[in-house]
């Protein structure tokens, strides 16, 4: 594996997109993208994130008197398979957890849990460009309706369609990711990387409405590099998030207390125990929040992220 | 490395990657069941695939415990204007109203009056508010939003026992309490301007402790105006006898349901119309132009409207003047009180929901 290969993968960690009260929430759109490999090539990652929704928002302002409490926790299965040079195949499996606690006004916990399959996306990637210095690479992905969007919960009741692992409805995925060397100071590296989801429509909501949840653009961008401590490398990178979301929509009419934007800080940081297999740690903290109406937002987010790779000889295969 | 070091090393992590998600997920707490889900009554007095999770679930649109009241004009309050919608009580001399712009958030007021504790129970997308004695089986208690809708309607229920409630049904459909019903207390839908109109000098809510939202903004878009536009779905939302969101006076009594619609009354002034509920005849009072519509039994009475004299609204023959919560306030029957069916306003798609038969 390439020193450009080892950062990529720090590049792309996993981390889960923000869910506010009424957003989708499952985390595909900012954990898709492995780093070109070399042909033949299998990378995977196992990985787990949380996403601490507990601030809730009027717009830009925090309101003070909040009781509730959400979280997604999801467990992840990332695969990639570099079929050529420049094509790659790309599937994303993700496990959701979700849960809402609240403390009832008389000081009692009350907790909704849904566990499920989320929506699974496949991905196909293309290398306009792959040297040893720059990469840019373009991918169009499918996420397909599998997860349950009728989970219930332990009474019964259909729980609201932010709380279910699936969303029912066809997404299409676009993404864009530039790496290149930054003002020529060794080891410093420059990513952009914009991911674009175009949410489908679920026609089967609550029986026969239509739900639409909020087109999402998102843009990643930071640097990176190793640093040499304790005899180990620990490759370091530093970013913001930025990501917009579109109001949802019922029936075509827009959702009130939906959509929004923020800005996230973002550390990552990795342990590499070799070339071909490292523990990446990541943390988001929104700094910027604004959202339309009244919702719950992130307050903070963090991922563990283990990565590999196996190269198959051609006889292997 | 070879693929079976590779492999272990794989395996190792894989293991310290399940390690720490256990030791980063949350701690099992005390969990409280949902309501009704603890009482043993699974049962459901209304379709139970028809009681949808609002979204913020139990208490997370909170209720006002602790209200907080002033006595300025709706216009100081820098949230109101003079077409938003207040809910007036009157319980003894007590006056109080209730602005519909902070019920949008909050949907229930557990308050006390002197001689009364009352659940100010508000539906903003039904449009239909009522108050309920806290007094539930002998036991005072408060109630609180579950977070359930039924038929598009606010689903209380009571911290007492759990127990959850249909607001337009007047019923407890799951708990312990399923099958008993409300004790109601009328309240008068009117705007703020009538409002000061008839009572400039008394109490008006400002809002509770420990509780913000932003009181001038209407939390649900355009839904109100949205003729065509539900959230969540309602039985029988195709019945366009009126439009969806037209509000009309809903009238219940032993069972039967009348609904009444603003445009029987003169354009200007109070008018007066009778109808039957229940079999009985009911006098239903009402005005465009103040936006208010009420209905009692007039027993026997014979009324006539009475104009320019809010919050007087009827006198009878004998010279009895009556105000907007059906009391005698000036003449021989002084402090008299008509009795009354129950009576809300209400969008028309929710009368049609919850009573499909309605004859108007």
């Amino acid at each position: 594996m390439s020193l450009f290969h080892f950062f990529c993968f720090l590049l792309f960690p996993g981390s889960v997109i923000a869910q506010t009260c009424c957003s989708g929430g499952v985390p595909v759109s900012a954990n898709i993208g492995f780093p070109s490999g070399e042909k033949k090539q299998l990378q995977f990652g196992i990985g787990y994130d949380y996403n601490q929704i507990t601030r809730l928002y009027n717009a830009r302002n925090i309101l003070d008197n909040n009781n509730r409490k959400r979280s997604t926790q999801s467990y992840l299965i990332r695969a990639s398979y570099q079929w050529q040079r420049r094509f790659a195949t790309e599937l994303f499996v993700p496990f959701v957890r979700q849960s809402r606690n609240i403390q009832t006004l008389s000081n009692t916990n009350d907790r909704e849990i849904s566990l499920g399959l989320g929506d699974p996306a496949i991905l196909m990637s293309y290398d306009w460009l792959n040297t040893e210095k720059v990469n840019w690479t373009s991918s169009l992905g499918l996420r397909l309706p599998l997860g349950s969007f009728s989970e219930t919960n332990d009474r019964g009741l259909l729980l609201i369609n932010d709380m279910q692992p699936g969303s029912g409805a066809f997404d299409f995925i676009f993404r864009n990711a530039l790496n290149l060397p930054f003002a020529k100071q060794p080891g410093l590296l420059f990513f952009f990387n914009s991911i674009y989801t175009w949410r489908g429509e679920n026609r089967r909501y609550l029986g026969s409405q239509n739900y639409r949840f909020g087109q999402d653009l998102q843009a990643i961008a930071g640097f990176s590099r190793n640093i040499f401590a304790l005899k180990q490398i620990w490759p370091l990178a530093l970013g913001l998030r930025y990501r917009y979301t579109t109001a949802d929509q019922q029936n075509q009419n827009e959702l009130p207390n939906t959509g929004g934007e923020w800005l996230y800080a973002r550390l990552n940081l990795g342990l590499a125990f070799n070339p071909a297999t490292q523990l990446q740690l990541g943390l988001e903290i929104p700094f910027y929040t604004h959202l339309q109406g009244v919702q719950l937002s992130s307050h903070y987010q963090f991922n563990l992220t283990y990565l590999g790779e196996i190269k198959f000889k051609k006889d292997e295969f | 490395m070879s693929f079976k070091q590779y492999s272990a090393i794989k395996g190792l992590l894989f293991c310290m990657v399940l390690s720490l998600i256990q030791a980063c997920s949350p701690k099992s707490e005390p969990i409280m069941p949902n309501p009704g889900a603890s009482n043993g009554t699974p049962e459901w007095l209304v379709p139970k695939n028809q009681v949808l999770d609002g979204g913020p679930g139990i208490d997370g649109i909170p209720s006002i415990d602790e209200p907080i009241f002033g006595t300025q004009s709706f216009e100081s309050l820098g949230f109101m204007g003079a077409g938003d919608f207040v809910l007036m009580i009157k319980q003894q001399n007590e006056i109080r109203a209730y602005p519909v712009p902070i019920l949008d958030w909050h949907e229930i007021v557990n308050d006390d009056l002197d001689t009364l504790s009352v659940a100010i129970n508000y539906c903003p997308l039904t449009g239909t508010g009522i108050g309920w004695n806290r007094k539930v089986e002998g036991v005072k208690t408060t109630f609180g939003v579950s977070g359930l809708l039924y038929n598009s309607n606010l689903m209380p229920y009571d911290r007492s026992t759990e127990s959850i409630w249909s607001q337009i049904k007047l019923q407890c459909v799951n708990g312990r309490l399923i099958g008993k019903t409300p004790k109601t207390i009328t309240l008068i839908e009117t705007t703020a301007s009538t409002w000061q109109k008839m009572y400039p000098n008394f109490k008006i809510l400002t809002g509770g402790k420990g509780r913000t939202r932003p009181y001038g903004t209407y939390p649900y878009g355009d839904f109100k105006v949205n003729q065509e536009r539900l959230i969540f779905p309602a039985d029988n939302s195709s019945d366009n006898r009126f439009p969806k969101k037209e509000r009309l006076l809903g009238i219940i009594h032993q069972g039967d349901v009348k609904v009444v619609p603003f445009k029987i009354f003169p354009l200007k002034g109070i008018g007066l119309a009778v109808r039957t509920v229940g079999g009985e005849p009911t006098i239903v009072i009402g005005s465009n132009e103040f936006n208010f519509m009420c209905a009692y039994f007039p027993k026997g009475n014979k009324f006539e409207p009475v104009q320019d004299r809010l919050p007087i609204v009827m006198k009878d023959a004998n010279n009895n003047f009556y105000d907007i919560f059906g009391q005698v306030v000036e003449g021989p029957n002084k402090d008299a009180l008509l009795k009354k069916p129950d009576f809300m306003m209400g969008y028309w798609f929710a009368w049609a929901a919850f009573y499909p038969d309605l004859d108007l």
